[in-house]
């Protein structure tokens, strides 16, 4: 890490020291990137960390991917609620960098690096899950744009977004790869509705998006007509190597740690030394991939390994410490370790989920290895 | 990886790959007359002048090649006389990871177990507490009564010991016998990454050529699952040791050594289960090249402590340290 990456840290953990509420409860911060407030979220713009890395020109702060993972690790840790903004300064600013017209650019990311304007993913559709390429929802040419119809599911935060990126069927021929193209489009459009769907706790943070004749003018279509597919995959490695891969748990690590207190039992050692180490270890392979990210390479295989690994730590986490748990701590009593132990059970199933499954990006490693 | 990086991990793959097969002493002259037991002797002193991610590269290639010598513990021996301030005798220097024994002003008198390939060596060096400091040893293997033992891998793990041996000495700053393992148990996880690294290799080609049921194995999706698994182990592993190795070059590298070891420690469990596996009874025999790599591995696991050693080691750390200052302190070692 670069001497200013270290002195940035300082000030983030300074600001967070005084903008997180004391009385925020250990399972409200073990949401983080799934939870949201849209106050911090503009604090984090007046303090120039959104769209860190993006030319001033565009909003941005031209500061090093390093300083940017220093940023959001800080905010991970301390469970800040920065699910609003999350994917539109993770992956669809970037993408719009990349792929953009100037328009869209000086339109969005100044927006967007503010924390005004957010963004969810368009990907999933009830028949299309693992398969993305089989995406149905489908855009028409008409004059001066396109338009949608069809149906999008489990769109993280539909609810909460100004825009979504949504990948659609656009060529003729059904090719599975050809003929997919991305779009901005606006959610408060007509013909646009937003479902929420309650997931097993309770919570809604996914919905359904319904799509009937939505109108999106032309100067919304992201990067070129049909080349949806490889855009895709330069947006995933963004999507898969941050540190929201592994820091899922980190919050019942630490009541682990607090309830074992000065003097741990050896097996609680055991535990506390590997989840360590592992940590320690899936820190170095996600900053590694930083340098790849900022040098414009498209680290796909590298970005599917740390999720992988990361997301396979943070689900195993919560069994681990369920199982070597002292002997009265129950899940019913709503102290803070029983809370964040309860809720991060219920909800460690979807880490392997949401942004590839684990199979899927078996998948993608075994193809490298040139085993399919 | 600058221009004499890439020479120094291309020799180094040649040397081994071509002494593989000779007996010791033959192989020994050819990674000797190569320097490769130099990575760490200064320039002037006619070595590489490396650091010591320098040093893994050679000690991950000896795991990635069998290396069937005390190579890597013959760069760390040369790491100690560096922090001690004396030379090396010529030959072929081993460690002696916990010594048990004395100093008494000219001699050492005490038992080295585990010694690797000791009885084949010229020297032994270790770390000996004397009043408040840290001596290093250097001791000849000619003075020693010699017990043979060989780990799981064949690998000579051999006790020595010593009578008022004649020694070399010197006052060692910075160390002491507890940092001399956890350098060991650096040196194995670089050599685990390598073994892992070369045990991936023989299961992707295997998995590529044997055919069942009308079609190479390597195209059931069951067996790329489990191939994907081993890839990640072996990035995982490389990266914990390569990190180790550089807070070796910058700091103090302790957490680091047992992290790295506790970590690639997991690594080789989970690898050898799997490639054991995708090559069926073939992998079981001695004539096939599997288990030159996983018998190192199940070997090197218990070698330079096992996951309890250390992870027992961090674990009272951290917990002293509480959750308050459990991130800032994981970060502050990057830093
Ligand atoms: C919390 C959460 C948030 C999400 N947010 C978003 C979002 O914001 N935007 C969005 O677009 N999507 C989102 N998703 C959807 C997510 O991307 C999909 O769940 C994921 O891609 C898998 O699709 P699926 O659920 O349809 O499962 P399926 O594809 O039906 O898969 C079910 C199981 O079968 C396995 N499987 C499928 N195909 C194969 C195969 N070829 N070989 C072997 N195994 C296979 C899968 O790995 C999985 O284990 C979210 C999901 C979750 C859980």
């Amino acid at each position: 890490m670069p001497p200013a990456a270290k002195a940035l840290r300082k000030e983030v953990r300074a600001f967070l020291n005084e903008q997180m509420p004391k009385s925020v409860s250990s399972a409200e911060k073990a949401r983080s990137w799934s939870g949201g407030a849209a106050a911090f979220s503009k604090l984090l713009g007046q303090q120039g960390w959104l769209g860190m890395t993006w030319p001033k020109k565009y909003g941005g702060h031209e500061r090093s991917y390093a300083e940017r993972y220093v940023v959001i690790e800080e905010l991970l840790v301390a469970g800040a609620p920065v699910g609003l903004h999350w994917v539109a300064d993770r992956q669809s600013g970037p993408l719009m960098l990349r792929f953009g017209t100037e328009e869209q650019r000086e339109f969005f990311l100044p927006r967007i690096a503010r924390g005004e304007a957010y963004f969810c993913i368009g990907m999933s559709e009830p028949n299309s899950g693992s398969d993305l390429a089989s995406v149905r929802t489908r855009a028409h040419k008409v004059e001066g744009g396109w338009r949608i119809n069809g149906q999008k599911i489990w769109t993280s935060n539909a609810h909460s977004a100004h825009y979504m990126i949504a990948l659609v069927r656009t060529g003729e021929a059904e090719t599975r790869h050809a003929g997919l193209t991305q779009f901005i489009v606006d959610m408060k459009s007509e013909g646009l509705t937003v479902k929420p769907i309650a997931n097993l706790t309770g919570e809604s943070h996914f919905n359904e998006v319904f799509f009937d004749d939505v109108f999106v003018p032309d100067n919304r279509l992201v990067g070129r007509e049909g080349d949806g597919w490889r855009q895709v995959g330069a947006e995933l490695a963004f999507e898969r190597s941050g540190p929201e891969r592994y820091l899922s748990s980190i919050r019942l690590f630490l009541e682990f740690l607090r309830v074992a207190g000065p003097n741990p039992t050896e097996l609680e050692k055991q535990l506390i030394g590997r989840m360590t180490a592992e940590m320690w270890t899936l820190r170095q392979m996600s900053m590694s991939i930083l340098g790849k990210l900022a040098a414009g390479e498209d680290p796909a295989v590298d970005a599917a390994i740390v999720k992988d690994i990361g997301t396979s730590f943070e689900q195993e986490l919560p069994r681990l410490v369920q199982a070597n748990a002292r002997e009265d701590v129950t899940l019913e009593t709503g102290d803070a370790f029983d809370d964040t132990l309860s809720y991060l059970l219920q909800t460690s199933p979807s880490f392997s989920l949401r942004g590839g499954t684990r199979e899927i990006l078996r998948g993608i490693i075994a193809r490298d290895l040139g085993l399919r | 990886m600058s221009e004499l990086r890439t020479l120094l991990s291309e020799t180094t793959a040649r040397v081994l790959a071509d002494s593989r097969n000779a007996p010791l002493e033959r192989a020994w002259t050819q990674i000797a007359q190569a320097g490769l037991a130099s990575v760490l002797i200064r320039e002037d002193d006619g070595g590489f002048g490396g650091t010591w991610s320098d040093a893994m590269i050679v000690m991950k290639a000896a795991g990635q090649h069998a290396c069937a010598a005390p190579l890597p513990e013959n760069i760390l021996a040369t790491a100690l006389a560096n922090a001690a301030g004396v030379t090396l005798p010529d030959g072929m220097i081993t460690i002696g990871p916990r010594p048990d024994g004395a100093l008494n002003g000219t001699g050492f008198t005490g038992s080295i177990a585990g010694v690797p390939w000791g009885r084949n060596a010229s020297h032994v060096a270790t770390i000996v507490a004397r009043g408040g400091g840290h001596q290093l040893v250097i001791a000849k293997v000619a003075d020693a009564k010699i017990t043979p033992h060989e780990n799981p891998a064949g690998e000579p793990r051999d006790t020595l010991a010593f009578d008022n041996a004649p020694i070399v000495t010197a006052e060692i700053p910075g160390w002491d016998s507890h940092r001399l393992y956890a350098f060991g148990a650096m040196l194995r996880s670089a050599q685990i990454a390598g073994a892992i690294a070369g045990a991936l290799e023989l299961s992707v080609t295997y998995t590529r050529e044997r055919q069942q049921f009308g079609r190479p194995l390597a195209n059931f999706q069951a067996i790329q699952q489990q191939l994907a698994v081993l890839a990640e182990e072996t990035a995982a592993s490389d990266m914990a040791a390569a990190a180790a190795f550089r807070a070796a070059g910058t700091g103090e590298g302790l957490f680091e050594c047992a992290a790295a070891k506790l970590r690639t420690n997991r690594a080789a469990r989970t690898a050898t289960g799997i490639a054991h596996q995708v090559h069926g009874a073939m992998g079981f025999t001695a004539e096939y090249d599997l288990h030159h790599f996983t018998r190192r591995l199940w070997a090197w696991q218990t070698e330079f402590g096992n996951e309890r050693f250390w992870g027992g080691k961090i674990g009272s750390g951290v917990a002293a340290r509480g959750p308050a200052n459990f991130w800032a302190d994981l970060v502050a070692l990057s830093e």
